[in-house]
């Protein structure tokens, strides 16, 4: 058997069509500086990067200055997916935009168990503007359900569009057909996907739009998987993204959760804490904390080297 | 200019109407001159050099059958396998009899086993749980240990392998233990899982001569059916230039008794969107056309373009209208709905003729919406808009297909192996007894043809026949017999009715002068032995463009 090789995170960003997928990506490509980011997409023609970014352009691959790369999917996600990962050295994470009528949910299939991923999260981006109406398409109205219905993160573009009382309608009509926490697409960025390196603090994540809070514990124990998993399921929907190390009898896990999808792994890197981020008028911090305080009333002194 | 060949025959049936039956056919360089008698043929015998040929004097003579849709380099791929399958396949280059029992197939896979070098990678198609029993890794471990084993489920979405096969693949096992559809344990395979495994096996089945063997063994097939015209329903289905290379070496060339139309995607990706300029649509009409460069004598392009709605039937993918399935899942789209008329728009107008894979009665829906919107924006007679498949639909929509001047290629086998276990299990009887609506099909009037979608059903146009007349399914169940089509309905399916889908009726389908000179060679009439013997009745072989390829 060969040594289990590192895996690149893979993000489905999925959605009907209009429902801006693309500018999302666009801006998520242009915008990555110490993040390498590779995507995959269905057509080039949607892909609109300024030039002065491009580096080289191919057929079916784009290389940008900032070192990410955009290839459109032809054939299929697999075959796309491998030559993306050919690419040296390795890529930091890998965005697979899922095509307007692809359940989100079989695309993510591709971060499970395809040869060297893992899956880091589903966004499916929702044009807040239409998507009522386009729930009740005679032809896509259930698909676009269903494309919500899998999403761990829900990505609303074009909120600007609507008055704060149509805005509250929206996340009414969204929490009746979605259990996943829901943000502003603007706020939405590869280090907030990806990173939260830096667990006490959220000073370098573009949170512009949208005011948001955090929660965050030094050290954080549970006395099994079990225990660990029934903690994170309490924790309120709204939480956008939690990162951070669990101490199990002596042992590091490392637990990541982007919306409604967590997962607890194993680990040999250095950190300790967790910390929780959520939009600010969604719940509140005293509920968060209640829960996060259940990883930190077990009172064994923090550990003092870590394997 | 050559001389005169008259073919007679015990009976010949040549499907037009002003003259049905003759006992003569004289023919020269591949063209019908003149049908008849020995005796109404005389003006043309008595002007011309002629031969009499009387070997089909015990036969029965039909036009050349006329399969509108299947998938020649798709076949390739499974027609390399080895079968052993709970149905009866006759390939032309082995006798396989039905593997219907647990200890038939174990036989089988041990036979098959011990058959090549260990170095051979074995692929076995046709394995049902129903027959066979569970198949798992450590049964073909058993088997053998050297030699990787694949062993195909018969609805071709899911797979069973060895641990040689592990090997075979360098499968990196830390991320397959990971994949929700992988069950490394069992050796299983399946949905998205199996594109993991096919990342290994695509390339081993395209190997050329690999892919060239597959391409000739479907050549047998189509040619042991009865066919003398099919299309190649979905082009390109892998790499274009590589794909087309191998077509010309394996049925391009003079010695094929049979002639390929060719149905290209109107696109490989989403397709037009809405708000795409002109540029886009002239490119898009120009992509399609431009595939007419390779024209040849066998191989040809024409003024088809394919598109695709809703998902595959096999796969319980289609798009119903409500209620859904029994389960609640939710079929899908192919192409997004607005992407799919934004695309239709441009090809309507450029006037080609549109082939729509729809197989839900939603897909269905969209394909009609989409058509009737175009005809009141833009109004084309003759148009020969075809709905593919057409799995479900309501009576209804057959009735606005009519109205549309729309036309409909139904695959029959979806009632035959899915009527029972759908109405059961998946969409309700009443539903899943009427798929592939063609009984009221015919009686509005709307022409309509059989196809076989080979790979997915055997490409035996009078097995198809068979299906369409008796609506008797798999379990031997009759189902909706006011759906069954007339004896006469079912025949112009597989010849002229086909050629009129293919736009091809000036030429082929029926026996007439001036068509090519292409037969069906049949050792009974289908007008004798009447709708219950139609899948007995054997193919002798077949004459193309006046050239006998006896079987
Ligand atoms: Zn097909």
């Amino acid at each position: 058997m060969r040594p289990a090789r590192p895996r690149i995170p893979v993000t489905v960003i999925g959605g009907y069509l209009g429902a801006g997928k693309t500018s999302l990506i666009n801006r998520l490509l242009t915008e990555s500086s110490s993040e390498r980011l590779g995507v995959l997409v269905n057509d080039f023609g949607e892909i609109n990067i300024d030039d002065a970014l491009i580096a080289e352009r191919g057929v079916n691959t784009i290389s940008l200055s900032n070192g990410c790369v955009c290839c459109t999917i032809r054939d299929s996600i697999g075959s796309a997916l491998d030559e993306i990962l050919k690419i040296r050295p390795l890529l930091d994470h890998v965005i697979i935009e899922a095509s307007g009528v692809a359940h989100p949910a079989k695309v993510a299939l591709y971060g499970q168990g395809w040869p060297g991923c893992s899956l880091n999260a589903v966004v499916v981006a929702v044009d807040a503007s239409t998507i009522r109406t386009q729930s009740n398409d005679r032809f896509v109205g259930s698909l676009c359900l269903e494309q919500i219905r899998q999403a761990d993160l829900l990505a609303l573009t074009h909120l600007d569009l609507l008055a704060d009382s149509q805005t509250e309608l929206l996340f009414d009509w969204l929490n009746q057909h979605s259990n996943s926490a829901t943000l502003d697409a603007r706020a939405l960025s590869i280090p907030f996907l990806l990173g939260l390196e830096n667990t006490s603090s959220f000073d370098d994540l573009p949170l512009k739009t949208n005011n948001f809070l955090t929660s965050h514990i030094a050290y954080a124990f549970a006395n099994s998987k079990d225990h660990l998993w029934s903690i994170l399921d309490d924790l309120p929907i709204q939480i956008l993204r939690l990162k951070g190390f669990v101490n199990i009898d002596g042992s590091k896990y490392l637990i990541q959760r982007v919306g409604s999808r967590s997962s607890v792994e194993a680990t040999d890197l250095n950190g300790d804490g967790l910390v929780a981020i959520w939009p600010a008028d969604s719940c509140d911090s005293q509920q968060v904390t209640e829960v996060l305080e259940q990883l930190h009333s077990r009172c064994d002194p923090p550990p003092t080297s870590v394997v | 200019m050559s001389e005169l060949v008259v073919y007679t025959a015990r009976q010949i049936r040549t499907m037009e109407p002003s003259m049905p039956v003759a006992e003569a056919i004289a023919v020269r360089d591949g063209q019908i001159v003149g049908v008849g008698n020995l005796e109404s043929l005389k003006p043309w015998l008595e002007q011309e050099r002629h031969t009499i040929d009387d070997r089909f004097s015990g036969d029965v003579l039909m036009p050349g059958f006329i399969d509108p849709h299947l998938h020649p380099s798709m076949a390739a791929r499974l027609l390399t396998m080895e079968f052993a399958t709970a149905v009866e396949w006759d390939l032309p280059w082995a006798e396989i009899g039905a593997v219907s029992t647990r200890t038939d197939f174990l036989d089988a896979l041990n036979k098959f086993a011990a058959d090549g070098p260990d170095d051979e990678p074995l692929f076995i198609y046709g394995h049902h749980p129903r027959w066979h029993g569970d198949v798992d890794r450590e049964l073909l471990n058993s088997i053998n240990r050297q030699r990787p084993i694949v062993v195909w489920h018969r609805g071709y979405h899911s797979i069973i392998v060895n641990d040689a096969c592990y090997q075979w693949m360098g499968l990196d096992m830390d991320s397959a233990r990971r994949h929700p559809q992988i069950d490394l344990e069992r050796g299983a395979f399946f949905e998205n899982g199996l594109f993991v495994a096919n990342r290994h096996f695509v390339p081993h089945s395209l190997e050329p001569s690999r892919f060239r063997l597959g391409l000739e063994r479907a050549r047998d097939v189509i040619h042991a059916g009865g066919h003398t015209t099919i299309c190649d329903a979905a082009f390109p289905m892998y790499d274009l230039e590589l794909e087309w290379a191998a077509l010309e070496e394996t049925i391009g060339g003079s010695e094929v008794p049979f002639r390929t139309e060719f149905m290209p995607y109107a696109v490989n990706t989403e397709g037009m969107a809405p708000g795409d300029d002109d540029q886009q649509r002239v490119d898009l009409v120009q992509q399609i056309q431009s595939h007419r460069e390779r024209n040849g004598h066998r191989l040809t392009f024409g003024n088809h373009v394919k598109m695709l709605a809703d998902g595959g039937f096999f796969a319980e993918l289609m798009r119903l209208n409500p209620p859904g399935y029994l389960d609640g899942h939710d079929g899908e789209w192919i192409t997004p709905p607005e992407q799919f008329e934004a695309t239709a728009r441009v090809l309507w107008n450029a006037g080609f003729q549109i082939h729509v894979h729809c197989t839900g009665d939603e897909g269905v829906e969209l394909a009609l919406a989409t058509l009737e919107k175009l005809q009141w924006e833009r109004p084309r007679f003759d148009h020969r808009f075809t709905f593919e498949h057409f799995g479900l639909s309501d009576a209804q929509q057959v009735r606005r297909i009519g109205r549309q001047g729309g036309v409909v290629s139904g695959q029959v086998y979806y009632l035959y192996e899915l009527s029972d276990v759908f109405g059961r299990t998946s969409i309700g009887h009443e539903r899943a007894s009427q798929m592939t609506r063609l009984g009221t099909v015919e009686r509005e009037g709307i022409p309509f043809a059989l196809h076989s979608d080979f790979t997915m059903a055997p490409a035996k146009p009078l097995h198809n026949a068979w299906i369409a007349t008796n609506r008797i399914n798999e379990s031997g169940e009759l189902v909706a017999p006011n759906e069954r089509v007339s004896l006469d309905a079912a025949m112009r399916a597989i010849t002229i009715d086909a050629a009129f889908i293919l736009n091809k009726e000036a030429e082929i389908g029926s026996l007439r002068w001036g068509k090519k000179a292409d037969f069906t060679v049949l050792n009974e009439d289908p007008w004798d032995v009447g709708i219950e013997g139609l899948r007995d009745i054997s193919i002798k072989g077949t004459v193309f463009e006046g050239t006998p390829y006896l079987l």
